[in-house]
């Protein structure tokens, strides 16, 4: 058995950093392994942007073979079957953090042989991003990715290399692969180029006396054509073939016989190892050079001199002056040994036949992306043919629906959803004539996508707390900051957007943006190109300020609250003279003046302060505050139909992006200050005008809401926010169980303080949060209601204060918690009918009504149990302002809860 | 450009392949659920004397020896465990002693004395136990640790008595014979011991002999049945007596074992078809009836795995359409043992009618001395014996009949469902969920024929499921449990399965309850004591 010392494990490789994004390429996929072993690598290392591109035919059986309902395609990571003559064979993986670029390139496929189990080699590639030669490289590689990725604008996995492309300026160039521009580098990137084959390339950079060649390779042509165009053209003084006798494709009856050729048996190195890899090692009179890749020594592998092969390959060069520099490197002694030498004994090793051949059936699918109750077909080979119908497949390749009306376009084809499937459909085909005339593709859920596309994670602070727990005061508070800037300056929408925006405006294009689409541009140019750019230079200027105000005012100008000018404007920013007297008047009386922003700033400033702490949190909470009067304050203009100019309102306020601040503000206030400080300014928070209860039930609701998202794959109830925070602390977590318990005080709080008023919002709200807990089988002990109501009680300093609003009574904590009581009460009659909430989850059945006074309410498994603004039609209900899509009524997904 | 570091080639890192345990992941859920209702025995502590022997041996060390030395306290336990393992098998009714096989060849050799110390002494050749702290530090320590009677501290060499320890310690100083005490540490230090001397000291500690009157006995009883704060004492007392209710119910008492228990708990029925009247019992019997159902679960779909494992044997690479298929016709071939698998009531019914048909044509009698060949007891007996004896044809039909029963008898089974609910038992993981989503799996209660379902089962329940629980093997426990390699369409063999029966320790529950003179394992009944516990 051989063992070699610098092996290279593809699953460490996976996590040495945190990368944002990956894109492999491979021959073969295998849809578990890759689901299962792969993608839970990247993403529980916090990779959430991953691409996967592999050959059609290969794709193809492997949807037949691992395809079930829990796959992820589509939804976690997009899947691009290629197309080419031959097989479409490169094994690259890349992987993408800020500050780090690595590829891999080899021999191994996306499968168990490919990446543990096979003898295989990869040349690891980690750049250097300040090295201009290492820039070279990168951009080599990057192109050949991106031409294979995506081509086409309209593809959603154009707009995922787009946004990784944007974080390194280097690898931007307008022409793809027009021209190899790194060949004179002594490493090199080779791939198959229009008049020049890999073996060409590889040929020309040997230029003096070959001493040696060695060739491992699995496979070689029947007629032994390259090993014999590769012996000819070198010339070597010996020739060395490694194979694996038992599993390598090479025939005896042709291979040139040379007294310099000998054969090594790589026995197994391991148990079932068959060997995969594909190395070519050249000993020449100045050094040594060596290629390391996909291609066999065949004619499809390598190519012919002057002729390019119909297969696609991606190799690496590299040369050493050192002459036994890649010898030593490999380990290849170990191999190439006397003991090891064998005779090619049989006439002929079994050739194994490609299983699977490239069968095109006249249309070739690459992509089918929904968008928006559409699904948008990219294929090549397309015919103008209207009648062409799409075939909606659920995950046991079962017909869910066949879509007729399409329109089409250049170079697309537009179905529109008929929304009324009972189930997602998974995988698509194209029918005509009832005949099946495409493969299959897993359809690309745009909005799951873009969910799971990069974007700044707090877990970054959450690591940091972690490593500093019990020494938060040495933190850099830069760092604390950091991740919460990203998430604010990342903009989910933007990926989306883009894909309508910036394309070329085509007129099929404009039949196909509905009224939504056409709102959300408005709200996209509420911040012009201009400014946005503007925006993105601001804060790149004031990044390692930790400005607090002007991060505050960001966020009030992206959700409208304070209009982009206004935010431009204020160079002053940076200064740490931001105090607005007019914006804080109604801190004025505070006895504590601590947590007036000034002082913080100034305080800050001063000190230098490199822990968030409670000045911060108070900070944070004044700005909500302000943010929620403001908000609600324009809730009320446009109520009133009363808009004005006074404050510069988008013509839509996203309320997504509303909870996402609020909520990321409460996290921040909670993992700041480490602890829960509920006091007044919750309470003066609820009553910011007559009619409602101000920020806090929306806040209150989406955190409610975060509760009830399942892990989809797991079935753990988990945190799955809508809001972009993207760490998922299952819900045994004490932390979590905290923060339900401070909704659940503050709501009973509310309920106790205005009983003698109307409580319908914090009734319902109760209930929701209630119910989504159920269902999410949370429960709560007594002790655990009386524990954490004791403590919250405690730390809002109710023990020895009078009524915040009556000033008349001391609070009793028992009030409080008989209200929570009194809230459960109004749960009872729901209690039995969680089972048809849970059976309707699982199983698409079962039943639930509610009373008369709360209606159109929904289940969706998303976002829970929520009220619904507005039920379009019988068919469908509009989820909009949860940045959804509008669901059929009915289906898995939503089901309308009616009046009794 | 330099070339560095971060430019190389390099040969892939493969994982270490290996046998592995649970392929398809639902082993897990048995041994969970037994380690939770028999907490504080494993199956391999069979002798309770021996929680007792510890205690003494230890205080004894420290007596003696007195140095905080771990490797002269391994050394003495050493001794003094084969020591008492020869004392134990010079008696020939003895039996589930550790290291009695060194010892009963040892002594077969003997002639007048033996030099045991060469058999005791740690990573020699004729070593009685490979693990450096034998026995003890192999098997007991953890449940001795569990009852505290023995604690450890990472910091320190040697071990410690618990509470429980010290007070057997002081009820064994007075009860083992002061000369019997000295003969034996006499024995330990010197490393030799004589034939006679083997019998004088075997009168008094033989390992099987407590008096059930004794105050060690008393004690004991006391630590097994002791109510402690943790839920899992209190599974582990009910069970206790829960078996005893069982032995006082039983109608027949020869041949009575292990099995007995789990089928007459599984069916709530003796084998003469009396009701097992267990009103008192009925939280701990549900859990050991939730058990049974998950290991006839896991048991039958490991036979399923075995028998495709065996079928991609024979090729060297098989498309996995072409193997299911193989399977399909492998199933028309179970027409041999059965009137009911008939070509056309295959064909004719679909999988949900036809495997209810067969599960009421094998209906639930479960007499294990008549000639009822069909019970489920039956052919849960037959499906393993099938299994050692390499007959997969006959496998396979037993397979499928139990696959068929337990999908129609314990589909939506209350016991199953209520498991996961069990508060402070399993917290809120699911612990029986898998066996619940296999019996309870969608595809084979709906409208999906025979062949279907058959490959169904193969391609899902089989080949997927392992390929994640192998594929979660690799990236958590970096080991290679892969029984087969999918290359595209077509499946490789790699290695076999063996499926596996989970020993839930209910045997050592009767072991313990004889020894501490509960009931006779002689006579199979209650002593007056052992009533007492009712």
């Amino acid at each position: 058995m051989i063992s070699f010392k610098n092996n290279l494990s593809i699953i460490d490789e996976l996590k040495d950093d945190k990368y944002h994004s990956s894109v492999i390429f491979s021959y073969s996929y295998d849809i578990v392994f890759y689901e299962r072993y792969i993608l839970g690598a990247l993403r529980s290392s916090g990779c959430k942007n991953n691409i996967v591109i592999a050959d059609v035919a290969q794709f193809q059986s492997s949807l037949y073979t691992g395809y079930s309902e829990d796959s992820l395609i589509g939804k976690y990571y997009s899947l691009i079957p290629q197309y080419c003559k031959g097989s479409f064979h490169p094994k690259i993986i890349s992987l993408f953090s800020g500050s780090k670029i690595k590829y891999l390139i080899g021999s191994g496929n996306l499968n168990m042989g490919g990446y543990s189990k096979n003898v295989e080699a990869f040349f690891k590639i980690e750049l250097n991003i300040e090295d201009i030669s290492h820039q070279a490289l990168g951009r080599a590689i990057w192109s050949f990715v991106r031409k294979y990725a995506a081509t086409n604008k309209k593809l959603f996995t154009y707009k995922q290399l787009t946004n990784i492309e944007q974080e390194y300026n280097f690898l931007k160039t307008n022409e793809y692969l027009s021209e190899n521009t790194n060949r004179e580098e002594q490493i090199c990137f080779f791939y198959h180029e229009t008049d020049r084959s890999i073996l060409d390339q590889f040929l020309e950079k040997i230029k003096t006396k070959v001493k040696r060649l060695i060739v491992i390779s699995p496979f070689f042509d029947k007629d032994s054509t390259t090993i014999k165009l590769l012996c000819n053209s070198l010339k070597p003084d010996s020739c060395d073939i490694v194979l694996q006798e038992d599993s390598t494709s090479i025939n005896k009856l042709t291979f040139p016989n040379k007294p310099y050729i000998n054969f090594y048996n790589l026995k197994e190195a391991m148990h079932h190892s068959d060997l995969h890899a594909k190395i070519y090692v050249v000993v020449s009179v100045n050094g040594s050079h060596i290629l390391i890749g996909s291609s066999n020594c065949t004619k499809s592998g390598l190519g012919e001199i002057g002729k390019r092969s119909d297969n696609v390959e991606a190799c690496i060069y590299s040369f050493n002056r050192m002459p036994n520099h890649w010898i030593n490197e490999l380990e290849l002694n170990k191999v190439i040994l006397d003991e090891n030498k064998i005779k090619l004994v049989t006439s002929a090793v079994q050739f194994k036949s490609s299983q699977f051949k490239n069968k095109s059936r006249g249309t070739n699918l690459i992509s089918v992306d929904f968008v928006e109750g559409k699904y948008i077909v990219l294929c090549e080979g397309k015919s103008s043919d209207n009648k062409d119908k799409l075939v909606l497949l659920n995950s046991r390749f079962q017909k869910i629906e066949v879509l007729k009306d399409c329109e089409i376009g250049e170079d697309y084809i537009l179905f529109h959803s008929l929304g009324i499937s009972s189930e997602y459909a998974s995988l698509c085909y194209i029918e005509r004539a009832n005949n099946l005339i495409s493969n299959i593709v897993a359809i690309n859920y745009q909005r799951d996508l873009i969910y799971n596309s990069p974007k700044p994670s707090l877990s970054f602070l959450y690591d940091i707390i972690d490593e500093y727990k019990n020494d938060l005061a040495n933190v850099e508070f830069a760092d604390l900051l950091e991740p919460i800037q990203k998430l604010i300056d990342h903009d989910t929408n933007k990926i989306f957007n883009d894909s309508i925006n910036n394309s070329d405006s085509t007129q099929d294009e404009k039949n196909f943006k509905n009224e939504e689409s056409q709102r959300k541009i408005t709200y996209q140019e509420f911040l012009t190109k201009e400014q946005a750019k503007k925006n993105k230079k601001q804060i790149n200027i004031y990044a390692d300020k930790t400005d607090l105000g002007f991060l505050i005012r960001f966020l009030l100008s992206r959700i409208g609250v304070i209009s982009s000018e206004e935010f431009l404007s204020q160079d002053k920013a940076i200064n740490t003279d931001t105090y607005d007297k007019a914006i804080y008047d109604e801190e004025e009386n505070e006895e504590d003046l601590r947590s007036r922003p000034d002082d913080f700033y100034n305080f800050a400033q001063k000190i230098h302060i490199k822990t968030a702490k409670q000045t911060e949190v108070r900070y944070y909470r004044s700005g909500i505050k302000r943010l929620a009067m403001k908000f609600s304050e324009y809730l009320g203009l446009l109520n009133k139909g009363n808009l004005k100019d006074k404050i510069a309102p988008p013509k839509e306020i996203n309320m997504v992006l509303v909870y996402k601040y609020v909520s990321v503000l409460m996290l921040i206030n909670y993992f700041a200050g480490r602890e829960y400080n509920v006091n007044d300014e919750v309470f003066e928070g609820l009553i910011i005008d007559d009619d409602s209860y101000g920020y806090w039930l929306p806040t209150l609701d989406i955190i409610g809401r975060m509760f009830c998202f399942m892990d989809g794959k797991n079935g753990i109830p988990a945190i799955y926010d809508r809001t972009g925070i993207t760490p998922l602390m299952i819900i045994q977590n004490e932390d979590i169980k905290a923060m339900i318990m401070l909704t659940l005080f503050t709501l009973s709080a509310l309920k106790y303080l205005y009983r003698n008023g109307e409580t319908k919002d914090v009734d319902i709200t109760f209930i929701r949060m209630y119910l989504n807990c159920s269902i999410s089988s949370i429960s709560f002990s007594e002790k655990d209601i009386y524990f954490y109501f004791a403590k919250y009680f405690n730390d809002c300093g109710y023990a020895s204060k009078r009524h915040p609003l009556t000033q008349n009574k001391i609070i009793n904590i028992e009030d409080v918690v008989k209200a929570y009581y009194e809230l459960i009460e109004l749960t009872k009659d729901f209690k039995d009918k969680i089972t048809g909430i849970k059976n309707q989850h699982a199983k698409g059945a079962g039943s639930f009504s509610l009373p008369k006074k709360i209606n159109q309410y929904v289940y969706h498994p998303f976002i829970g149990l929520t009220i619904v603004e507005n039920i379009r039609s019988s068919e469908a209900v509009d989820l909009y302002c949860f940045g959804m899509d509008a669901l059929p009524i009915g289906s898995k997904y939503v089901m309308p809860l009616h009046k009794d | 450009m330099a070339i560095n570091r971060n430019l190389l080639p390099s040969w892939t890192k493969n994982f270490r392949i290996v046998n592995g345990q649970d392929h398809l992941s639902l082993q897990s859920i048995s041994i969970n659920l037994y380690g939770k209702l028999l907490p504080g025995m494993t199956n391999l502590t069979q002798r309770i004397r021996y929680y007792s022997i510890y205690p003494w041996i230890l205080s004894n060390y420290v007596q003696r020896v007195g140095n905080n030395n771990r490797k002269q306290w391994r050394d003495f336990l050493r001794r003094a465990e084969f020591l008492y393992a020869l004392v134990g098998s010079s008696n020939k009714e003895e039996f589930s002693i550790p290291g009695s096989q060194t010892a009963k060849e040892v002594l077969k050799k003997a002639n007048g004395k033996i030099n045991f110390s060469k058999y005791a002494e740690y990573n020699s050749s004729e070593s009685y136990w490979k693990h450096s702290f034998g026995a003890y530090g192999q098997y007991f320590l953890g449940t001795l640790r569990h009852l505290d009677i023995i604690y450890t501290e990472d910091n320190t060499q040697i071990d410690f008595l618990g509470e429980n320890g010290k007070e057997l310690e002081t009820i064994m100083a007075h009860q083992i014979p002061k000369d019997i005490t000295e003969l034996f540490f006499k024995c330990v230090t010197k490393g030799s011991v004589s034939i006679v001397e083997l019998t004088t000291l075997c009168k008094s500690l033989s390992p099987s002999k407590i008096h059930p009157d004794s105050k060690e006995a008393k004690k004991l009883r006391e630590i097994l049945f002791e109510q402690n704060l943790e839920q899992v004492d209190t599974n582990r007392i009910e069970t206790l007596k829960m078996i005893l209710s069982l032995i006082e119910q039983f109608p027949r008492k020869e041949d009575f074992d292990q099995d007995d228990i789990k089928y007459t708990i599984l069916y709530g029925r003796f084998i003469n078809g009396k009701i097992f009247k267990n009103d008192k019992y009925t939280r701990i019997a549900s859990l050991w009836r939730a058990f049974m159902i998950g290991e006839l679960t896991h048991y039958t779909m490991e036979v399923f795995f075995r028998l495709m494992l065996e079928k991609i044997y024979e090729y060297d690479g098989i498309e996995i359409d072409k193997l299911l298929q193989d399977l399909v016709e492998d199933f028309y071939e179970c027409k041999k043992y059965s009137k009911y698998f008939t070509k056309s009531s295959i064909k004719q019914n679909s999988f949900v009618e036809f495997t209810k048909n067969l599960s009421l044509a094998y209906p639930f009698s479960n007499d294990k001395w008549g000639e009822d060949n069909n019970s489920l007891y039956s052919i849960s007996i037959r499906l393993w014996s099938h299994i050692r004896k390499q007959e997969y044809d006959e496998a396979f039909f037993c397979a499928f009949l139990m696959f068929s029963k337990l999908i129609h008898t314990y589909k939506d089974d209350k016991d199953l469902i209520n498991l996961y609910k069990v508060d402070g038992l399993f917290g809120t993981t699911f612990a029986n969920y898998n066996t619940y989503k296999i019996l309870n799996d969608e595809t084979l209660h709906k409208n999906v024929t025979v062949e279907e379902g058959l490959k169904y089962i193969f391609r899902k329940l089989i080949i997927n499921r392992h390929s994640r629980v192998a594929l979660d093997k690799l990236r958590v426990e970096r080991i290679n449990t892969f029984k087969f390699e999918i290359r595209g369409t077509q499946i490789y063999y790699i290695n076999d399965v063996v499926p596996a029966v989970t020993n839930p320790r209910l045997n050592v529950a009767l072991t313990f309850l004889s020894d501490l003179g509960l009931y006779s394992m002689s006579k199979f009944e209650l002593t007056s004591l052992g009533r007492t516990y009712l």
